[in-house]
């Protein structure tokens, strides 16, 4: 029987490549829940792109046994949560879950925008922010100036935090020692109804869904009856447990206590992170505050790029969705690709990881179309409509005003590239707010800028114009209405339907010029010429083309050496598989992705 | 016991005495001659290796590099090897391929007597600037005394080698080329090539720097164009895509490569084919030197018979002739309408390949396409008709 005052629920802030998943791996160690030689490196993240990307994508849980220095035995329980924008929603679910966390500043690299984020985050749920400086075995580390920054930006004092090196197993129980004695215990009345918060929930396809949970009021055992409350679906318990080496199941999970239930629910959709478990028979009169579905920013198509792959395209949404209950997807039809489907993202990166898992898990070669955002559209007879695609665009004559989504950027950077990331974000129809100085040389900068901006290649801009030194984070802030066309893409003079996208009128003309030309480079030339043209309705604003081929032929037969020849043309068949036909013209997969590399 | 098999066979000589701007192939060009010797002596050892039951060599063909830059003696070294071990035609076609800086009036003598009938002659071009923007080592004035000595020596069946769709060649350039070759008499066949220009090439590289300017594929082919109307005019027929003949002067030997007849390549990376399997020699200098590499010769390709007949009709296809009908149901048991029916139509359509007399041939518009055409002919994996 675990006292409530031994219980410390915990997660871990830092910024990517701060050492979050290494610290976790060391806590897990030295508390000896896994022995050293079973840890697989970093094994709160278990999914392969996580690993490859160093960043955390679906949260985990992990419970640990601790005896501290005063021979007490506490348990503490770590929540593990995303390390990116796209996911701030799901963090802040995780954080809910929590009394404390632990802040992993790098100690040469100092705070970043995303860190700020999510000690916001914290900060807003109540919880007690442990400061840890980490990496200090590094030469470049600066223990001290990062001590002063934590100070002076998030204003708690860090002159006692642990100086660590999760890397190199240095001062590990530090830490231990300061979630026992800062991070208060949790609270709760174990008699009330229950009250139970889903922070994270996932498919297994055997035992359908597992809802990871903090127990907040009252308790759950198996053969209970409990309803999800904001989805209002009643579920049988067939299991509740902890998380250790996997999962182990208990008796029952108490107020304050971390675990999961089990409850034979099928689809994620029904078990969605943020929601309260309460009981059927018992319910509590409300539900615990902060819960809200979350909904897509970013929209794209997805096509096979074997048409014929439709229905595995199909299946695998169907599974990833199982999983993934921010994915959306329906389909669609588009006159250049044929079949495929309008996917709804939280953002860039989750689009980007859904994209990747298709063609890696599934096997499925894609074709993507520029991500759109959602449009807000007042037509003249007063009816509103939202659209996601621009194909969906009523006519113009229709429309009495469109809104864009704006955004309220954070951008953290050295002072050096202060111009060039100002410059930046002017081009992109930015609106500046304010700036400050963290630090002697770090500088953090607002600004409002429309998200149709930022989905294109305003990650990559930022990039590579500070040398990969700026964070950015970003939360919707309003709806404003914007002087926005459709720039339609022509290929021998018939409009492709998924190279059309939506811009602001100002910088139609530049965008139109760059795509026309990016487009002549990435399609190859054809027996015929091609004529390609950005237009806004009949108005066309540039032009290129793409001269006729006047030969295709291997003069040269290379001796009696048929097999060069012929793996040779092998080789070009290849090619041509992965063309797509529009109309007459082939075109390369690729092309449809080119309004996403203009780097301007 | 089975007929006998007429074979071609090409022996491979990759030494040179300057490498060309444009060339990619594997070839040496600094080198002492007792690695000739040891070159020689392993492709004498190949050549006694091969089975040499139930068939008859039909053409020999010595390649490169250029085989006139290496002493005779050692030509004739492989001649008499090839001689002693295989049965050879009575009018077998026998080629060297001769370099004009290198063709000493003895060595051609020796050649004369080692039994070659047909000399290729690599001129590239008859104006001076383009052969010092080619890197080749002689100048127009060595072919024509390199054509002297040849006829001297009674060569009367010669081939040039003539390039076009070159940086800084005009149009009256190529023209002068073409008169002045078919002014010869005893130049019976000539090969025009339009330059491809090869990665890591002398040439590649100023292209790429922008020291030199290729034509623009209008003006490429506007030069094909044209070349094929000036040799017609001086009655050479083309009879194959980068090939031009006097009446009856067509290659044997490279024909055979493209009706798919068997034929034996010794030497470093030559390529074989026997009983319809691919085979190529090793390719590293120092591999096949090395006497206990074995085997020398690799299988490369076992071809699918529809591999076979698609290898059959892109190489068929090449000759302006074309495939015959009757003889691809001789060769393949099935008609060329079942294997290829649909495909053929659609290019017959599109004004690629023309079918006339029972057979099938590409159009003019075809030959400039041929790639094109090869690949619509050519099934993707677990494709079929």
């Amino acid at each position: 029987m675990i006292k409530k005052e031994n219980i410390r629920n915990f997660s871990i802030i830092a910024h990517i490549d701060h050492g979050k998943s290494t610290l976790a791996d060391r806590l897990i160690e030295t508390t000896g829940l896994i022995s050293k030689r079973d840890l697989t490196e970093q094994m709160l993240d278990n999914m392969d792109i996580e690993k490859e990307r160093g960043i955390t994508i679906k949260l985990q849980a992990v419970r640990l046994n601790y005896v501290a220095k005063d021979g007490e035995e506490y348990i503490l329980n770590l929540i593990d949560t995303p390390g990116h924008v796209d996911f701030n929603y799901e963090v802040s679910r995780s954080l809910a879950a929590c009394e404390g966390a632990i802040l992993v500043v790098d100690a040469s690299q100092g705070i970043e925008a995303q860190t700020i984020a999510n000690v916001y985050l914290a900060l807003e749920n109540d919880l007690e922010i442990v400061p840890v400086i980490n990496k200090i075995d590094l030469p470049s580390a600066s223990p001290d100036a990062v001590k002063e920054e934590i100070e002076n930006i998030i204003g708690i004092d860090a002159q006692e935090a642990p100086l660590i090196s999760a890397k190199e197993n240095i001062n590990i129980v530090d830490v231990l020692e300061a979630i026992v004695h800062q991070v208060p215990a949790p609270t709760g009345d174990e008699k009330a109804p229950l009250k139970a918060l889903i922070f994270d929930s996932y498919y297994d396809q055997y035992r359908g869904v597992i809802a990871s949970v903090r127990i907040v009021e009252g308790s759950v055992k198996a053969g209970m009856g409990i309803r999800m409350m904001s989805v209002g679906e009643d579920f049988e318990v067939d299991e509740v447990g902890h998380f250790e080496h996997g999962l182990m199941p208990t008796q029952e999970l108490r107020a304050g206590e971390v675990g999961y239930i089990n409850a034979g629910i099928k689809n994620v959709r029904d078990s969605r992170v943020g929601d309260t478990i309460t009981s059927s028979e018992n319910p509590a009169s409300e539900p615990l505050p902060g819960y809200k579905q979350v909904t897509p920013m970013v929209y794209c198509g997805i096509y096979p790029a074997d048409g014929a792959r439709y229905e595995d395209l199909k299946e695998a949404l169907a599974k990833l969705q199982l999983n993934d209950a921010a994915l959306l997807y329906e389909q669609e039809t588009s006159v250049a690709l044929g079949f495929g489907f309008r996917c709804g993202f939280l953002g860039l990166l989750h689009m980007e990881i859904v994209q990747e898992r298709l063609e890696r898990e599934f096997n499925l070669d894609l074709v993507t179309t520029a991500p759109s955002v959602i449009y807000q559209i007042v037509k003249v007879d007063g009816t509103q409509m939202e659209v996601d695609n621009p194909t969906n665009l009523p006519d113009v004559t229709e429309i009495k005003e469109m809104k864009e989504p704006i955004v309220l950027a954070t951008l953290m950077l050295p002072s050096d590239y202060l111009g060039a990331v100002m410059e930046l974000c002017q081009e992109r129809r930015g609106e500046y707010i304010n700036m400050e100085y963290i630090e002697a040389n770090r500088v953090s900068l607002h600004y409002l800028l429309p998200l149709n901006e930022i989905i294109y290649d305003f990650y990559d801009a930022l990039k590579s114009r500070t040398r990969g030194y700026a964070s950015l984070d970003y939360e919707l802030k309003e709806y404003r209405p914007s002087d926005l066309v459709k720039l339609d893409i022509l290929l021998k003079g018939e409009a492709v339907d998924a190279l059309s996208f939506i811009v602001h009128r100002e910088k139609a003309a530049t965008r139109g010029r760059a795509i026309a030309k990016k487009l002549k480079e990435s399609i190859p030339r054809q027996m015929f010429e091609i004529p390609i043209q950005a237009a806004i309705g009949s108005k066309i604003i540039a032009r290129e083309t793409i001269s006729a081929l006047r030969k295709d032929v291997l003069a040269k037969c290379y001796g009696g050496d048929i097999t060069r020849k012929r793996k040779l043309l092998e080789k070009q068949k290849e090619g041509k598989k992965r063309m797509r036909q529009v109309g007459s013209v082939e075109v390369p997969q690729e092309a449809f992705m080119a309004v996403l590399k203009l780097d301007s | 016991m089975s007929k006998t098999k007429k074979f071609g066979f090409y022996v491979h000589l990759p030494f040179c005495i300057k490498k060309c701007h444009y060339c990619d192939f594997l070839s040496f060009s600094q080198w002492e001659e007792n690695l000739v010797n040891l070159y020689v002596g392993r492709l004498v050892t190949e050549i006694l290796n091969l089975n040499n039951s139930h068939m008859v060599l039909d053409t020999i063909y010595f390649g490169g590099g250029t085989p006139s830059s290496i002493p005779p003696y050692f030509i004739k070294k492989i001649v008499e090897s090839i001689e002693k071990h295989f049965d050879i035609a009575k009018d077998a076609e026998r080629t060297i391929e001769l370099n004009p800086a290198t063709g000493l009036q003895s060595s051609i003598a020796q050649y004369k007597e080692m039994g070659f009938n047909r000399v290729s002659v690599g001129l590239q071009s008859a104006e001076n600037h383009l052969l010092t923007l080619l890197g080749r080592a002689h100048l127009y004035e060595d072919f024509l005394r390199t054509y002297e000595m040849l006829s001297e020596e009674g060569f009367q069946n010669l081939s040039v080698d003539v390039m076009y769709g070159l940086p800084e060649q005009s149009l009256s350039d190529l023209v002068r080329t073409i008169k002045a070759v078919t002014d010869l008499e005893n130049i019976k066949h000539i090969s025009a090539y339009s330059l491809i220009l090869e990665n890591n090439t002398v040439l590649a590289q100023r292209v790429e720097k922008g020291q030199l300017v290729l034509p623009t594929e209008e003006d490429e082919r506007k030069a094909h164009y044209l070349l094929r109307e000036e040799l017609m005019n001086k009655g050479f027929a083309q009879y194959e895509i980068s090939n031009y003949a006097q009446p009856g002067y067509e290659s044997r030997h490279n024909s055979g490569y493209w009706r798919l007849k068997p034929y034996y390549g010794v030497g470093l990376g030559a390529a074989s084919f026997v009983d319809d399997v691919r085979y190529q020699t090793e390719t590293s200098m120092h591999a096949y030197l090395n006497e206990g590499v074995t085997p020398i010769r690799k299988a490369e390709r076992h071809p699918s018979t529809q591999e076979l007949m698609e290898d059959y009709m892109m190489l068929g296809l090449r000759m302006t002739e074309g495939i015959h009908i009757e003889k691809f149901r001789e060769k393949f048991l099935i008609g060329l309408d079942e294997v290829f029916g649909k495909k053929i139509n659609g290019l017959i359509e599109k004004g690629f390949l023309q079918l006339k007399d029972k057979r099938l041939f590409l159009t003019e518009k075809g030959q400039d396409f041929e790639n094109y055409v090869n690949l619509t002919l050519m099934s993707s994996k677990g494709e079929t008709e």
